[in-house]
């Protein structure tokens, strides 16, 4: 990741005072917690980005695969002086910024499977997770950590993911360096996280038309070892997934739609792309 | 249908979580509803279904409800099974550890992960005691003081409310 081109792309605002560039780190995430365990509020605005993660995660310590050259993890500290729920829509703004960012460096139109995988052609290129330490009401520092797949040629996924994921060569995108991404990244993911901390649901708002799941779409949602099956309803003004279950339409706050049948003939053959991707 | 029938639709009722029954066969029509019907909760409930198995009809899932909302009246089954049916005599010193969103509650860092914390663990401010996952949103929650962690009402898991209370701690323990 070479910081001079990267610059010569991004002008630096609020986001971006303090940038850092690694070829190689164990996750970007943490760096980002170590610079607001350093710097507190001055941390804000932060972003740290790597080619390579060594020990990458996702939901529940769940690895993130990130081998070098092929991809960028950037996380950006940030510092929330509200409550602590109003941060609940900021993986929403980095999945939208990743959306935005897809089309202007690469050409690709994704979609966005709840609660906001990234999918290109029914594939996962990007996962976002936030995460935040609170301490009762106090101000507290929070990570937005985004990964996404840029170069990644088929045979560079473990066997077990090949079918459930892609990059943005595979989907047949612009090539893109991870310097033009990051900074295409950055521009749109700036008025995105201002938007998400004030008025999480204007982002809701925002983001209707990208979700993958069409009205009456069946959906499986995986939490822990349980699965709740239900008719998609829609996504409700705080973002979460709004379920017909057993007649009664219910909020679903946390989980992975690991399922997706079509509800209608309409929504047929992006269900099928769906299966086949989550 | 004779009343052995009646009998044994009674007691199916009783042994299922229906809250009422209507059956016609042979130009008969019988209905069971449990009285007084249950109160209704503030939120529908969830229907869970194992993982992995077959889709059973919902109503045939009862064992598998997952406990309401703590504003709601837990249904007897649950309560027993959990750690907020314990009604322990709390000390005036003892604090709140709250939920500060809708989320899910999680004892550990990952699945089969031991736990932040365990009741009896003695605690510093600052350190990780759950966390409350809302949509990719991953609050560590940290205690407020040192102390000892006296009482978990909550399952590993399972749904909390805003403001729901968590865990108690004795910051005199």
């Amino acid at each position: 990741m070479n910081r001079a081109l990267f610059l010569k792309q991004y002008s630096p605002t609020w986001l971006g005072q303090i940038i850092e560039c690694h070829q190689s780190l164990p996750s970007t995430n943490n760096q980002a917690r170590d610079l607001l365990d350093q710097l507190g509020s001055a941390a804000h605005g932060a972003v740290v980005m790597a080619e390579e993660q060594t020990g990458g995660r996702g939901r529940h310590g769940r690895p993130w695969h990130s081998p070098r050259g092929l991809g960028l993890a950037l996380s950006v500290a940030l510092w929330n002086d509200g409550p602590a729920d109003r941060a609940v829509c900021l993986p929403l703004a980095g999945s939208l910024a990743v959306l935005r960012a897809l089309h202007h460096s690469a050409g690709l139109r994704g979609r966005l499977k709840w609660p906001n995988d990234v999918l290109v052609g029914g594939k996962k290129v990007s996962g976002v997770l936030v995460e935040s330490r609170v301490q009762g009401g106090r101000p507290s520092g929070l990570v937005l950590g985004i990964g996404v797949n840029l170069l990644h040629r088929e045979e560079d996924f473990p066997e077990d993911l090949r079918s459930f994921a892609t990059s943005v060569r595979l989907a047949g995108g612009r090539p893109v360096t991870e310097e033009a991404f990051a900074a295409s990244l950055l521009v749109a993911l700036s008025p995105l996280i201002e938007e998400g901390l004030m008025n999480p649901a204007a982002l809701v708002e925002m983001a209707s038309g990208t979700w993958a799941h069409e009205p009456g779409d069946l959906l499986d949602v995986s939490s822990g070892e349980e699965i709740l099956r239900g008719a998609f309803a829609g996504i409700a003004p705080d973002g979460s997934l709004l379920l017909k279950v057993d007649g009664h339409v219910q909020a679903v706050h946390h989980g992975d739609v690991t399922r997706v049948r079509p509800g209608s003939p309409r929504a047929g053959m992006l269900a099928k792309e769906e299966k086949r991707g989550s | 249908m004779n009343l052995q029938d009646i009998q044994k639709l009674i007691a199916m009722l009783e042994k299922s979580n229906l809250s009422e029954l209507e059956l016609e066969t042979g130009g008969t029509k019988i209905r069971l509803s449990r009285c007084p019907a249950p109160a209704p909760a503030p939120s529908p409930q969830f229907v869970m279904i194992p993982s992995g198995g077959q889709a059973p009809a919902p109503q045939s899932a009862p064992q598998g409800l997952a406990p309401p909302p703590s504003s709601a009246a837990p249904a007897p089954a649950a309560a027993d099974a959990s750690p907020a049916a314990s009604h322990r005599a709390r000390a005036a010193s003892e604090e709140e550890v709250k939920s500060p969103m809708v989320g899910t509650f999680y004892r550990s860092p990952a699945p089969g992960a031991e736990p932040f914390v365990k009741v009896g663990d003695r605690v510093r401010k600052g350190q990780t005691l759950c966390i409350i996952e809302a949509m990719k949103l991953m609050n560590e929650i940290e205690c407020e003081s040192d102390g000892v962690i006296v009482e978990i009402l909550t399952e590993n898991a399972q749904p909390v409310e805003y403001g729901e209370v968590l865990m108690h701690i004795d910051p005199a323990g």
